[in-house]
């Protein structure tokens, strides 16, 4: 069922990451996402999977279910891979037959990219995995809590996520039905050309974006009843509070991180 | 003590430009223009009322017009005291007035349990230690005890919309309105939630207002309100509303199994009174004639 | 039109830790002029089970044979096929999409003509005035006014309105098997009314057979002809109503509700006062006491 694969599934165990503050979280992922791009040696992405590495073994989040977060961009992976190994043309030649020509340069490239973008995909949904949506939206809401000084609506922003991350398994489930229901009276998705198709999309988007107002309206309705009236004078039931565990986390990963840059200024100035 | 009152009240949907629920609008007896005629009553605390009508017979805008989600035309709405058209008092009556919808999807803010049953005392801005201790007790209240950390879209229909009650009753309300809130769900969750419902009622003395078309659910009312096309059309006991099956069948509704045999046997000249409402009792009836 | 179902088994996800067994080992015949009812608790496997009946899911083993054709196997004609077999969703209004109702119904014809595109190139017109022919014959046929709705928007109409044209855009293919999931559901007692009254006025006129899940069982027992029980992905028996509800043994172990009807005849049978067959509504079950009243010379 489509529900089961829906974006941001949350993984209900109690672990050192799960209690780690979702600002920490957040700042971590941030951080681990730029090292990953500043690593160019063998070295400094070793450590940031030594990183991932802690946060998965700290998590006590099935390694599988981690590794399957690659997943849905495996397609993306596998095509920018094939793209780098046939068009990045420095380096010496390994390989050459016809026009196509592989160098040892771009293999490494091709490697580093494949390796960059699995551990970016698994640090982050990492995080998704241990960390409830409404604490990833109250840690957002936290984080962005400077900009309320320039009137940027932070509050709504993050219950419009939360709200978001909420009803995607239900409209999944609802599109589901309607695709099913339109094909029990003859629709056609597969075939035909790009307008063909698209026009057979309308009997599926219609009914879709209808339901979506009628739920739209129907919660708006429920929230005003249950006193909803923005965010003043409201409280909330989890404070966010950064412990001792937070402390550890954040040294252990910045001791990594500071790593991974002195590896990278070596690189850039060989001479140091 | 007087919970809520409606005072001659009038409402139609164009009348804001609301948007206009077509079930509301267009029903199978012709076009009319209000949602609600002229409708008076009132109900005390501790009261379970059920309001009985067809789909489109206005109850729902009843139910919304109770806290202010709609706002009268004419007539006035008064709710422990404060009429519903004093805006500064809105939020005082929603905090007594707590609505649970019919569509148990529609109306969770959160994925998790316990953060989407902190939603409305996070709003009335109760203390966090104090919203811990409601979500455990409205938990308990609904008997999901076990499911504060659950994902909502793992629950039946029936686990949901006791979520969705206990997320109401996280607010402390006076009043718990359930608008067809058991419409959408099968027989067994349509009993989790009428159970919870008059549990609510006996043992802990909350004034319930049941919205619903099943007959047999509205038998569980102390009184019963019956609407027709935005009007008020019938009021009174359940044995004296089901007593009522011609006219009751000539506005699209039904009684419940037990009077409806009770009747027809009545009509054929058997000399059974037609005010039952359980098979236990028609059952009790039967056994004295044959 | 016939469908015969053997060994059907039917996995979610499979080869995934998400794996879930939703049908298990079901043999299922529902035969010409059958008015089908299925009945389980919610997640037994029910509408897992009719979506097979016209191919939106292929067995995981097993197979399912509608009027002697597979429909998994290769080269099946699925569009023949899904319009012989005509599916109503639970709250088929919320797939209605046109701008007018003639449009919504007339949806699932025009898919079905596609198949002879040249025949359409070749005479428009007839392809017009035949599409007009089958969408109001369905419309007719629900019971609502071809001229004053087919302009409507469908969004404009009742909730009663609005289901009826839903069922309208699946007849518009002709089925020989109408299949239901729930058709009641949500509706006022008149509504509910009308519309198995118009599931036996289809059945007679229309399509011979009828498949229908639903949860009220005053319903399915005084509309089926024969009732299958699922449990956990299993059949658990096919009988008439009559043999069912009789079945006390089997009611008490599957915790299976019975009609209100039923649940008054037992208590009268504890009395030591019996009859010979069950009733499954008010109406039968008043007609019932009214003759024994009348044999015991009471009352009349």
């Amino acid at each position: 069922m489509l529900r089961d694969v829906a974006f941001g599934q949350y993984y209900p165990v109690d672990s050192y990451v799960h209690r780690l503050d979702p600002r920490v979280k957040l700042i971590l992922v941030v951080l681990f996402i730029a090292a990953i791009f500043l690593s160019s040696s063998w070295a400094a992405l070793g450590a940031c999977a030594l990183l991932l590495l802690f946060g998965v073994a700290f998590s006590r989040v099935a390694v599988s279910k981690v590794l399957k977060s690659i997943k849905p961009i495996l397609f993306l992976i596998i095509f920018s891979a094939v793209l780098n190994l046939l068009f990045y043309r420095e380096g010496t030649p390994v390989l050459s037959f016809w026009i196509i020509q592989i160098t040892d340069r771009a293999i490494r490239f091709t490697v580093l990219m494949a390796v960059r973008l699995s551990m970016l995909i698994m640090g982050s949904s990492l995080l998704t995995l241990t960390t409830t949506p409404v604490a990833l939206t109250d840690g957002i809401e936290s984080l962005l809590k400077p900009l309320k000084a320039v009137r940027f609506p932070v509050h709504e922003l993050a219950l419009i996520m939360s709200i978001a991350l909420r009803f995607i398994p239900t409209l999944m489930e609802e599109t589901d039905r309607i695709i099913n229901a339109q094909k029990a009276r003859g629709a056609d998705f597969e075939s035909g050309n790009i307008v063909a198709r698209a026009k057979a999309l309308l009997p599926i988007l219609i009914p879709l974006l209808i339901s979506a107002f009628r739920r739209a309206n129907e919660l708006s309705d429920a929230m005003d009843s249950r006193c909803y009236t923005g965010s003043k004078g409201r409280t909330k039931m989890k404070k966010l509070k950064v412990t001792y565990r937070d402390h550890i986390a954040l040294f252990v990963s910045l001791n990594i991180m500071a790593f991974i840059i002195i590896d990278k200024v070596m690189a850039l100035f060989p001479a140091i | 003590m007087e919970a809520i009152r409606f005072d001659n009240v009038t409402f139609r949907y164009n009348q804001t430009g609301d948007l206009r629920p077509p079930e509301e609008v267009l029903t199978d007896f012709g076009p009319s223009d209000y949602a609600v005629r002229g409708i008076s009553f009132s109900i005390q605390k501790g009261e379970f009322v059920a309001i009985l009508g067809h789909n489109g017979s206005g109850k729902s805008t009843v139910a919304k017009l109770m806290n202010g989600l709609l706002f009268p035309e004419k007539g006035t709405i008064t709710v422990f005291g404060m009429s519903t058209r004093e805006l500064e008092k809105l939020f005082e009556i929603r905090k007594r007035v707590g609505i649970v919808f019919q569509n148990p999807d529609n109306q969770m803010i959160a994925t998790i349990v316990e953060d989407d049953i902190a939603f409305g005392p996070e709003n009335i801005g109760i203390e966090p230690d104090e919203i811990s201790r409601r979500v455990d007790w409205a938990l308990r209240c609904v008997g999901m005890e076990g499911y504060r950390m659950a994902s909502s879209f793992r629950l039946s229909g029936g686990q949901k919309q006791r979520i969705a009650i206990a997320g109401v009753l996280a607010i402390q309300p006076q009043v718990l309105v359930l608008d067809e809130s058991t419409a959408m769900l099968d027989p067994l969750g349509r009993k989790e939630v009428l159970d919870v419902v008059k549990s609510l009622n006996k043992q802990q003395g909350m004034t319930v207002v049941l919205i619903t078309h099943f007959m047999e659910e509205a038998s569980l009312a102390d009184r019963i309100i019956v609407l027709n096309d935005g009007e008020k059309v019938l009021e009174g006991t359940p044995r004296q509303v089901f007593s009522r099956y011609d006219y009751l069948k000539s506005i699209g509704l039904s009684v419940p199994f037990a009077a409806k045999v009770a009747r027809i046997l009545k009509d054929k000249g058997v000399p059974i009174e037609a005010d039952v409402l359980t098979t236990e009792e028609l059952f009790e009836r039967i056994c004295q004639l044959l | 039109m016939s469908i015969i179902v053997k060994h059907l088994s039917f996995v979610y996800n499979p080869n995934t830790p998400f794996a879930k067994k939703a049908l298990n080992d079901i043999n299922l015949v529902i035969e010409d002029g059958d008015f089908f009812g299925i009945i389980g608790h919610t997640g037994s496997g029910k509408s897992t089970l009719v979506q097979h009946f016209n191919a939106l899911i292929k067995p995981s083993r097993g197979n399912v044979r509608v009027d002697g054709m597979d429909p998994a196997e290769k080269g099946a004609d699925l569009r023949e096929l899904r319009s012989n077999v005509g599916m109503v969703f639970q709250y088929p209004e919320y797939q209605l999409f046109a701008e007018t109702v003639f449009d919504d119904v007339a949806f699932g014809f025009r898919n079905y003509y596609k198949r002879s595109k040249k025949e359409l190139k070749r005479d428009p017109d007839r392809f017009k005035a035949e599409t007009e022919e089958r969408v109001r014959e369905a419309i007719t046929m629900v019971g609502l006014d071809y001229e004053k709705i087919k302009d409507k928007s469908p969004f404009d109409l009742s909730g009663g309105q609005k289901r009826r044209v839903a069922i309208a855009g699946v007849i518009v293919m002709r089925p020989k098997i109408l299949v239901l999931d729930e058709p009641t559901a949500g509706l006022d007692p008149r509504g509910k009314a009308e519309i198995l009254r118009l599931l036996h006025e289809l059945k007679k006129n229309y399509c011979p057979t009828i498949v229908m899940i639903s949860h009220n069982m005053n319903e399915i027992a005084s509309n089926c002809n024969k009732i299958a029980v699922i449990s956990e992905g299993k059949i658990i028996c096919v009988r008439s109503p009559q043999e069912l509800f009789s079945d006390d043994e089997l009611i008490r172990e599957k915790g299976i509700e019975v009609p209100e009807a039923v649940r008054l005849f037992k208590l009268l049978r504890q009395k030591g006062i019996s009859f010979d067959r069950l009733p499954f509504n008010a109406e039968e079950a008043a007609g019932l006491l009214f003759e024994r009243l009348k044999e015991e010379g009471k009352y009349a």
